[in-house]
């Protein structure tokens, strides 16, 4: 049987709400507690990516390590409608040092 | 219709519209730093109940549903012919249906999409329509459904259904309208098919869509002729501007189409179009005996719900005052 895992994406509501359009399920979040059991959620149902806002990750740090050693899901940061604050970018980066040993970025 | 049977409907109707927010209000509640002092703001006001209820800036939407909620059952209550509610209470009929199809075609539950505000009993209507038995429904909405069920066995278009249903709705409302037979009820849903048409228009022409599926989607009824409509999707905003100059919705319109222009954005023409629809109901203002003020207090009521949403989801992204400043409609008072 072939595998499918879902997308979905994590933040408030006005920043990610046009995700549904494409078929993402969108889940909507205000604060740290609810953001932590919603990710915490949404991992253990056969979701194979999870985007979540910068805003929103920046509240859950540990949640967001947690799943680092995992393969999956991929937890994915990404800006909100308030801008990025370079979480995502950061992360990207040392994740390209630890692969490659130097910064090529 | 007697005029004189609304006598009491409109004292009592007064007696709310001073309780609407004035220009001042709404422009201290703009200045607030966050939502908490929107909040704070609105306590002193008829939102004060909701808001007790209420702990979470980003659940405004309950306050802003309550309210509305509140509306139409205080205005069911105080007027003496229904049907003028219903007039601006059949979008709500029509929402629901939408939903209650696609809820069908995606076997889903979409049970939090549904508005608890209705013209007909609508868990009779949804109960009707899922045993199939269309016969008992009203005849408008069996049409209505009938049609988007035969287009989307065929097309299995979802966009469709929301088509098919707008055009049966401003059907209805237009003889809705023209029953109850008053002059600013019928000038009100012309001056919106005029104006829908036109956003239809520019919409489509942004899209590229061509002129086949623009005749699916104009409303007929309106002031101006469906052939001058649909050419105009051919024209540029600067002909659009030339072409109605003289059409009953120009007012509006022609500011609505200058902003277009030099904004491209579609929300100015709906902020313009918003504006010159309170514009034509500002006069019931001064009627005393009819049903025309029950009618603008609904939508002056509906344009203060919106006021308020737009300020409060600008608040939650940290919008500049000024900038919500040129997105808020005008008020009824």
């Amino acid at each position: 049987m072939i595998c499918m895992f879902k997308i979905a994406v994590v933040g408030d509501k006005d920043s990610i709400l046009a995700f549904k359009a494409l078929g993402v399920d969108v889940f909507t979040v205000c604060d740290s507690e609810e953001a932590r059991r919603t990710v915490d959620t949404i991992a253990r149902n056969n979701y194979g990516i999870i985007f979540i806002t910068e805003q929103i990750a920046s509240l859950i740090p540990d949640t967001i390590e947690r799943y680092d050693n995992e393969i999956i899901p991929a937890v994915i940061l990404i800006p909100s409608n308030q801008g990025t604050l370079n979480i995502g970018m950061k992360r990207i980066n040392e994740n390209v040092e630890k692969a490659v040993g130097s910064n090529i970025l | 219709m007697d005029r004189m049977d609304f006598i009491q409907g409109v004292t009592r109707t007064r007696v709310l519209e001073k309780k609407l927010l004035s220009r001042a209000k709404i422009d201290r509640i703009i200045e607030a730093k966050d939502i908490d002092e929107v909040f704070k703001a609105l306590n002193e006001t008829e939102y004060s109940h909701a808001i007790a209820e209420t702990s979470r800036g980003e659940d405004y939407e309950n306050i802003l549903s309550y309210e509305l909620k509140k509306l139409y059952k205080t205005m069911r209550e105080i007027t003496a012919d229904q049907s003028i509610v219903d007039l601006m209470a059949l979008k709500y009929d029509y929402h629901n249906l939408k939903v209650m199809i696609k809820e069908k075609e995606l076997n889903k539950d979409l049970s939090e999409l549904y508005s608890p505000i209705e013209v007909v009993d609508f868990s009779k209507l949804k109960e009707n329509f899922l045993e199939g038995n269309y016969k008992d429904m009203e005849p408008e909405y069996r049409e209505a459904i009938e049609e988007v069920e035969r287009d989307f066995e065929a097309t299995k278009d979802p966009q469709r259904i929301d088509l098919i249903l707008d055009r049966y709705y401003f059907k209805h409302l237009y003889k809705m309208a023209e029953e109850v037979g008053i002059e600013l009820f019928i000038h009100y849903v012309k001056d919106i098919i005029d104006f829908i048409n036109i956003r239809s228009s520019i919409r489509l022409k942004r899209q590229g869509k061509d002129i086949g599926f623009f005749e699916d989607v104009i409303l007929p009824n309106g002031n101006i002729d469906r052939e001058d409509i649909l050419f105009t999707l051919k024209d540029s905003v600067d002909n659009m501007l030339h072409k109605f100059r003289n059409s009953r919705i120009s007012p509006g319109l022609l500011k609505g189409l200058e902003s277009y222009k030099e904004t491209e954005r579609l929300s100015d023409f709906e902020k313009y179009m918003d504006n010159y629809l309170m514009e034509i109901n500002k006069p019931s203002k001064y009627v005393n005996f009819g049903p025309e003020p029950i009618f603008s207090y609904i939508l002056a009521k509906e344009t203060e719900i919106k006021v308020l949403r737009i300020i409060m989801v600008s608040k939650l992204n940290n919008i500049s005052p000024d900038a919500i400043r040129g997105r808020v409609r005008d008020l009824y008072v």
